[in-house]
């Protein structure tokens, strides 16, 4: 019944509205990242009229000071991005390795590693980076060396405390395999347990990682963000910092809503986006979740 | 008249990329008020579709034609939602298949109850007595009321999910495969059960849908015999299991060994070939690639259903060309 | 000449398997609770049990897929868990109940076939491969162009489990462990995927099958043993299961249902209505049964020898 399936999957795609929207949200503010500084004659220290609202030379208006909003938006989005990136990719590897570990191996190595994330869990992981970051954090100039060693640093440091979340979500899942009848059979037949992880194992929990990266993304770009208001920002650029300057420099007295609304608007659609793609690709991959 | 469902050519298709999958083809099948039909098919025979389709039809399934009228009064294919919704529960119930993992695990099943009388606009007090009238019925202790679908075995959950779907004493009562999670012993007291529910009046008919020919010989009344997507031989218990007319009943019957046999005895054969395809289901007869007795005939046109004796069969062995 | 009685390959002696449930307060499940167990070579052995009766467990106990909490498991007189698993499984193999979770879905059916002949053969010729496959597939009823190119789910359930058994021939074992070989294929084709086992028989393999269908049991298998919340409560040639001697195997010839007659009288074996399972000390069926004594609530009955059947229960101790 191999059309049957490929038909429901594909219709599922095809019609799922959610999905499609999510993910033009998100790919358009990436896009906005990457090539939106390329398209404003403005750099984000540039100061101009204060207090200007959306218009056609500053897409995203200016603010109490004269910043032009979106030159800042286009500049910082990419610090933002970047670590919250990092942090993702951080946290699947070293989560996926460690989750794979303690599912295949079980036993002590099992505990060890489950003690750790215990652990993990309990700290308040915000406290953490909020001393690390204070500690060894310096303003960087934008688009120095600085910065790029900073939003590695940042997002690292991050990715090192989100790890155990996709630990324990691939080990349930690895152990799941572990005990199916194919891994079973597998066995039976010869195959070395190396072999078993990278023909039985890997392929059928590829689908599951990724939705389990995506939401790593989402977290680990909420966690930057608020590092940056809290001022741990991997450069002068860093947006939301800006943004946190703005409102102490008087932005919402000022009635320039413009100024915060917007890049709060946009981080936030795009966090929310990355989530109801994971729910639109869950219900894809799992077949109980479907409606029809 | 004393037909309660009289389904004629009915039709229903699941609607996919690579075409219509024709689960249900032109189902002829009526049944009589208080007796209990048997309707015995295989995987890929249609039956779970034709079970649901009469009472929760939902997109991909597609009804495609036919006639079913309920009580001689009402035509089951052009109802609307609302009418549709104030049928299920009071005069047809269905026990689908796996219902007895689908009770929701978090709900205690008093909460259940009291979810079902607000949803019917019920009085709650009425349900809840109606329902610990039907557990007695079921032989299950009140103190159910108060348990999680966890903390009961297989068994029970069975009988609470026949206990709920008979609450309000439906004319006819679907059941899909209701016993085949359950152990052996359990299954006899389950299907004594609905035969119990029949007999007191709890239920007027039932329709029992399973592969097992064995468990539907202990109780049915009437015996349907279903292959992809057409019923093949309706008729009488004891005629169509001592003779059976249709070649695919008379293999099935052949296949559930009688106790006495061993392999050291005599080499008993089933089935062979695979089951048919409902996306491209051979032409002419779609029981031909695995009859012994497939003559031209048979591989062109599709035989009709022709009464034989008190039986009807679609099979070429009984009708002239 | 003196005749020599079977040989056996498998032994089981006292065997239990306990899993340990809960965080804080640990409860054992007795899944496999002192069995011990022969089978001889060239026969089919059957193991009749419902779901939870542990016969499951004793596949994958005998399959090295678990570890026996206590007791040993010997093949020819050596203990399973000193032979090396790849070796082990050139001797004993297994195939398992659902066709279609015993493949990857992933795979291709035939690279999964190759595989295994690469894994013990490894310099073997492609078309060497092929053709110990296509002798293995035909012994099964499949031939191998329909299996080029197919991915799991493009079989019938009944194909793929004659696949499932093609696989496990490949190493050209001494056993087979069938953990409930057709209870999720259609009705009418179980009987041909039994008779490949009778079949396989002629040609020296030794079988054991487990499964709940005491008919099918009866009818594939030379000698039976029944299963009861792990334990073994009677033992002896087929036919023991048309006149049985322990009551809970008396209780399933009641209640199955049988295409010649229907259920005669009332059941004589009542359950109780909230299907209490009380902690018995005793005989692990004495809250379900209707013969049972003060002994049979304190004290658990040995496995009684009777000559060829063995039964577990008080009813048949010498007097």
């Amino acid at each position: 019944m191999s059309n049957l399936t490929k038909s429901i999957v594909w219709i599922l795609i095809k019609r799922n509205y959610k999905f499609w929207t999510c993910l033009s949200i998100v790919l358009f503010i990436i896009m906005l990242a990457l090539l939106g500084p390329y398209s404003t004659p403005y750099k984000p220290n540039d100061v101009v009229t204060p207090r200007l609202p959306p218009q056609s030379s500053h897409p995203f208006g200016t603010d109490n000071l004269g910043y032009d909003v979106f030159s800042a938006s286009v500049y910082g989005l990419r610090v933002s991005l970047m670590v919250g990136f990092v942090a993702a990719v951080v946290a699947t590897t070293v989560g996926v390795t460690l989750g794979l570990i303690a599912g295949l191996k079980g036993g002590i190595v099992d505990s060890i590693i489950d003690s750790i994330t215990n652990i993990l869990i309990a700290i308040p992981t915000v406290f953490i980076m909020i001393i690390v970051g204070t500690f060894y954090v310096t303003g960087a100039g934008a688009g120095t060396a600085r910065e790029l060693l900073n939003m590695i640093f940042i997002g690292t440091t991050i990715g090192l405390l989100m790890w155990h979340w996709t630990a324990r979500a691939v080990r349930s899942q690895v152990i799941a395999l572990k005990t199916s009848d194919y891994v079973a059979v597998s066995i039976l037949s010869g195959n070395s347990s190396f072999k078993v992880l990278i023909k039985d194992i890997l392929p059928n929990i590829a689908s599951y990682i990724l939705l389990v990266f995506v939401i790593q993304l989402a977290n680990g770009l909420a966690t930057s963000v608020t590092l940056e208001f809290l001022g741990i920002k991997a450069s002068e650029w860093s947006l939301f910092a800006r943004v946190m300057q703005w409102l102490q420099m008087g932005a919402l007295i000022a009635h320039v809503w413009w100024a915060w609304l917007i890049p709060g608007a946009l981080i936030v659609m795009l966090i929310a986006s990355l989530y109801i793609i994971v729910l639109a690709l869950d219900e894809v991959f799992n077949p109980r979740l479907r409606r029809i | 008249m004393s037909i309660l469902l009289n389904v004629e050519n009915y039709k229903v298709y699941y609607r996919t990329l690579s075409g219509y999958i024709r689960a249900v083809d032109g189902v002829y099948l009526s049944v009589d008020k208080g007796k209990i039909i048997g309707v015995v098919g295989e995987s890929g025979s249609g039956k779970s579709t034709l079970a649901l389709s009469l009472v929760l039809p939902k997109p991909p399934m597609v009804i495609k034609g036919g006639r079913v009228i309920f009580d001689n009064s009402i035509d089951m294919l052009n109802l609307n939602t609302n009418e549709r919704r104030k049928l299920l529960f009071t005069r047809i119930s269905i026990i689908p298949q796996y219902s007895l993992d689908a009770l929701p695990v978090i709900k205690k099943i008093r909460k259940l109850i009291t979810d079902l009388a607000r949803d019917k606009n019920i009085d709650v007090e009425e349900l809840l007595n109606l329902f610990k009238e039907r557990l007695k019925t079921v032989n299950l202790p009140d103190r159910v009321l108060d348990m999680y679908p966890i903390e009961l075995s297989g068994g029970m959950r069975q009988r609470v999910v026949i206990a709920i779907s008979t609450l309000l004493k439906p004319d006819l009562l679907i059941a899909d495969e209701p016993t085949s999670a359950l152990d052996v012993v359990t299954q006899r007291q389950v299907l004594e059960l609905l035969t119990d529910l029949r007999d007191q009046g709890i239920i007027r008919s039932l329709i029992f849908i399973t592969h097992d020919i064995a468990a539907v010989r202990q109780i049915a009344d009437k015996i349907a015999t279903m292959y992809a997507g057409k019923i093949v031989e309706i008729g009488d218990l004891e005629s169509t299991i001592t003779s059976p007319l249709h070649p695919y009943t008379s293999l099935l019957i052949k296949s559930v060994p009688s106790l006495e046999v061993s392999y050291r005895t005599k080499t008993l054969r089933g089935l062979g070939g695979i089951p048919p395809s409902l996306l491209n289901p051979p032409e002419g007869c779609r029981f031909h690639p695995r009859c012994p007795y497939v003559k031209p005939t048979c591989t062109r046109e599709e035989p009709p259903l022709v009464k034989v004796g008190s039986s009807y069969v679609a099979c070429w062995l009984y009708s002239k060309r | 000449m003196i005749y020599e009685l079977s040989e056996d390959v498998l032994n089981l002696k006292n065997v239990s398997k306990y899993f340990y449930v809960g965080l804080i307060k640990r409860s054992t499940i007795k899944a496999v609770d002192g069995v011990s167990l022969n089978v001889k070579k060239g026969e089919i052995l059957g193991l009749l049990g419902e779901s939870g009766s542990g016969k499951s467990t004793i596949a994958k106990l005998i399959l090295k897929i678990l570890k026996p909490t206590r007791g040993a498991i010997y093949y020819r007189e050596r203990n399973i868990w000193e032979i090396d698993s790849k070796e082990y499984y050139t001797r004993v193999q297994g195939v398992f109940q659902d066709p279609y979770a015993s493949f990857n879905p992933r795979r291709k059916v035939l690279d999964i076939l190759i595989d295994v002949l690469l894994n013990y053969y490894p310099k073997i010729e492609r078309s060497k491969a092929y053709e110990v496959i296509n002798n293995v597939l035909e012994k099964v009823g499949i031939s191998i162009k329909d299996v080029v190119n197919k991915y799991p789910h493009e079989f019938s359930g009944g194909q793929l489990q004659r696949i499932s058994i093609a696989r496990a021939l490949l190493v050209k074992p001494e056993i087979i462990i069938a953990d409930e070989p057709v209870s999720m294929v259609d009705a009418s084709t179980r009987i041909d995927i039994l008779n490949i086992f009778i079949e396989l028989k002629k040609e020296g393999l030794t079988s054991v099958i487990i499964g709940h269908d005491l008919s099918l049991i009866h009818y594939v298998s030379d000698r039976v043993a029944v299963m009861y919340k792990g334990q073994i409560v009677e033992e002896g040639p087929a036919d023991i299961l048309l006149d049985p001697l322990h009551p809970y195997t008396k209780m399933l010839l009641e209640s199955i249902p049988r295409i010649d007659k229907k259920w005669s009288t009332e059941p004589q074996y009542k359950i109780l209505p909230l299907e209490i399972r009380e902690k018995t000390y005793g005989c692990v069926f004495a809250d379900r049964c209707p013969f049972k004594s003060k002994k049979c609530v304190k004290e658990e009955p040995p496995l009684i020898d009777l000559g060829k059947p063995r039964v577990k229960c008080w009813l048949y101790q010498e007097a």
